[in-house]
């Protein structure tokens, strides 16, 4: 074993130790929960975007809400449909489901196939549409202007809020991580600079002997790194137990909107590398910090 | 590492000058150098500067004005990332002894080899081989706070001289010894300058300087002043008689 190796020649018995210890171990819990949500959230989004995606249901009632028939005011709003969806940008073809169809659909559910005609069924238009370009809410505003009974799709509309929402938690959930790798970075340049004044007649001896600034920052760098790395993997392990216990909470039997939430083994990888993560970054910003203050030394 | 020209000097002074701040003027225009294989005493009163004059040396400091050259090498001139490398050229006894605490003493005498790259193996041979040699070979697993200040300087000295460095900087390294051990530390220091090193030994020990016959630096109010070895001085005047 090397004359250095178990005791490095800079006294590292402070207790900045335990303490960038403690804030990783926080910061990887807090971001390993986060992280957590934010890939579940991601498959979600998902499952959901392709429901939303190619194709559009339009409906044009035929009957009014107090059951009168509403006659040639059908066609005219189909008409009107037509040409609001010529000039969208994004829809690629669409066609009038014929009656046929609709029984077709409608026959699994309804014993008496005769009976379907009689029915008040809407008239459909089932639209094709390039998801990448089209803009659900502007053919929406359009069509209430000029044909107010005609509906585009409910269910879609549904789902493209909760995609929102979902899009703006993950925000959140970046916005987090983004937070906790920062405050990690500012508590190891915070922990760096005062054991750097502590240590300073420590460093000026090893100066003195021809130690160049590289291997008294590494020394600080290896130091932040196992410290980091210590919190990091008890964070993880205190953080995986909760987040599984959220999971089961938010089981899909219960929530089928949810389903799809577990995560893959990339996401799992990602997560596990978590505290890897941080303590590399504690290694680079010990490095860097240390070399920095270093230089402004003769 | 030998410089490839022997004539040029190890240190060379041109007109430095140090003053701390505010403060008055520590060192004034001093010139002078010293010769590879050379050896000299550094004497004044204290607070004369002795300490001031050998951390320009190591390079610890960078003079007000004038010019230092180390191994034929501008100070002012030599990037930061250079500077270490210098140093490993350059033991130093401090008078403050300047030990790691949380350092054995085998691991304080080790640095300087660890620090410049050595090979485990070596490194234990050599600083085995230097505990012997000033008698601390029982203290090598002690701390130097439960260590004797003459235990403690002598460790500072290994230290100093355990990579046979070119040049050799010591600030009172008898100190704090007995006359048998600053006698042996003298002896060392001897055996190192006849390899080559060159050495420059601030003291007020006039014993050792009556008896080791080398020339010296006089500081006084920041000026300094060449006094010849007694022996120089003698065949001077023995010339000056005879002619």
């Amino acid at each position: 074993m090397s004359l250095f190796q178990a005791k490095r020649a800079l006294p590292f018995h402070d207790s900045s130790a335990l303490f960038l210890s403690w804030i990783t171990m926080l910061m990887v819990f807090v971001a390993t929960l986060a992280l957590l949500g934010a890939l579940s959230i991601n498959n979600v989004i998902a499952i959901w975007q392709r429901g939303v995606s190619g194709a559009l249901t339009i409906q044009v009632p035929t009957y009014l809400p107090n059951g009168e028939a509403r006659g040639d005011a059908v066609q005219q709003d189909i008409a009107k449909t037509s040409e609001i969806l010529d000039a969208t940008r994004g829809v690629i073809s669409y066609s009038v489901v014929s009656d046929d169809k609709m029984s077709d659909l409608l026959s699994p559910w309804i014993d008496d196939s005769k009976a379907i005609p009689e029915l008040p069924l809407p008239k459909l238009l089932d639209v094709q549409i390039n998801a990448d370009v089209f803009d659900f809410f502007t053919l929406k505003d359009q069509l209430a202007k000029v044909a107010p009974l005609v509906q585009a799709d409910a269910h879609r509309i549904t789902l493209m809020h909760l995609i929102e929402t979902g899009r703006r938690i993950q925000q959140m959930l970046s916005f987090i991580l983004l937070l906790l790798i920062l405050t990690t970075a500012f508590t190891v340049v915070y922990t760096s600079s005062s054991t750097l004044a502590v240590h300073q007649p420590t460093i000026h001896i090893l100066h003195m002997m021809g130690a160049k600034d590289s291997s008294i920052a590494a020394q600080y760098a290896s130091r932040d790194f196992m410290r980091a790395l210590m919190g990091g993997v008890i964070g993880l392990l205190l953080a995986i137990p909760l987040g599984w216990l959220c999971s089961r909470m938010l089981m899909p039997e219960q929530l089928p909107l949810l389903q799809g939430a577990s995560l893959s083994w990339t996401a799992w990888s990602v997560i596990l590398c978590l505290p890897l993560g941080i303590a590399l970054l504690a290694f680079i910003t010990a490095l860097l910090t240390v070399l920095k203050i270093l230089r402004r030394a003769i | 590492m030998q410089d490839n020209a022997d004539n040029i000097p190890i240190v060379d002074f041109h007109r430095v000058h140090l003053k701390y701040d505010q403060g008055p003027t520590v060192l004034k225009n001093l010139e002078f150098d010293l010769k590879r294989g050379s050896f000299h005493f550094v004497t004044g009163e204290s607070g004369a500067g002795k300490t001031s004059l050998l951390s320009l040396m190591y390079l610890d400091q960078r003079p007000t004005s004038g010019r230092i050259q180390i191994f034929g090498q501008d100070l002012s001139q030599v990037p930061r990332s250079k500077i270490p490398y210098l140093r490993r050229r350059i033991g130093v006894v401090f008078q403050d002894f300047r030990l790691l605490d949380h350092l054995t003493t085998f691991e304080n005498v080790a640095l300087p080899l660890w620090l410049a790259g050595m090979k485990e193996a070596e490194i234990r041979r050599r600083v085995n081989e230097m505990l012997m040699w000033v008698g601390l070979e029982r203290n090598m697993r002690a701390y130097p706070p439960v260590l004797a200040g003459g235990e403690k300087q002598r460790i500072a000295i290994a230290r100093a001289v355990i990579n046979r460095p070119d040049l050799l900087l010591a600030d009172e390294p008898t100190g704090n010894v007995d006359d048998e051990m600053a006698n042996r530390i003298m002896y060392l220091f001897n055996e190192l300058n006849k390899q080559g090193t060159t050495l420059l030994i601030a003291t007020h020990n006039q014993e050792i300087i009556r008896r080791n016959d080398k020339p010296r630096f006089h500081l006084s109010k920041g000026n300094l002043e060449y006094i010849p070895a007694p022996s120089q001085m003698y065949a001077a005047q023995t010339q000056g008689g005879t002619r």
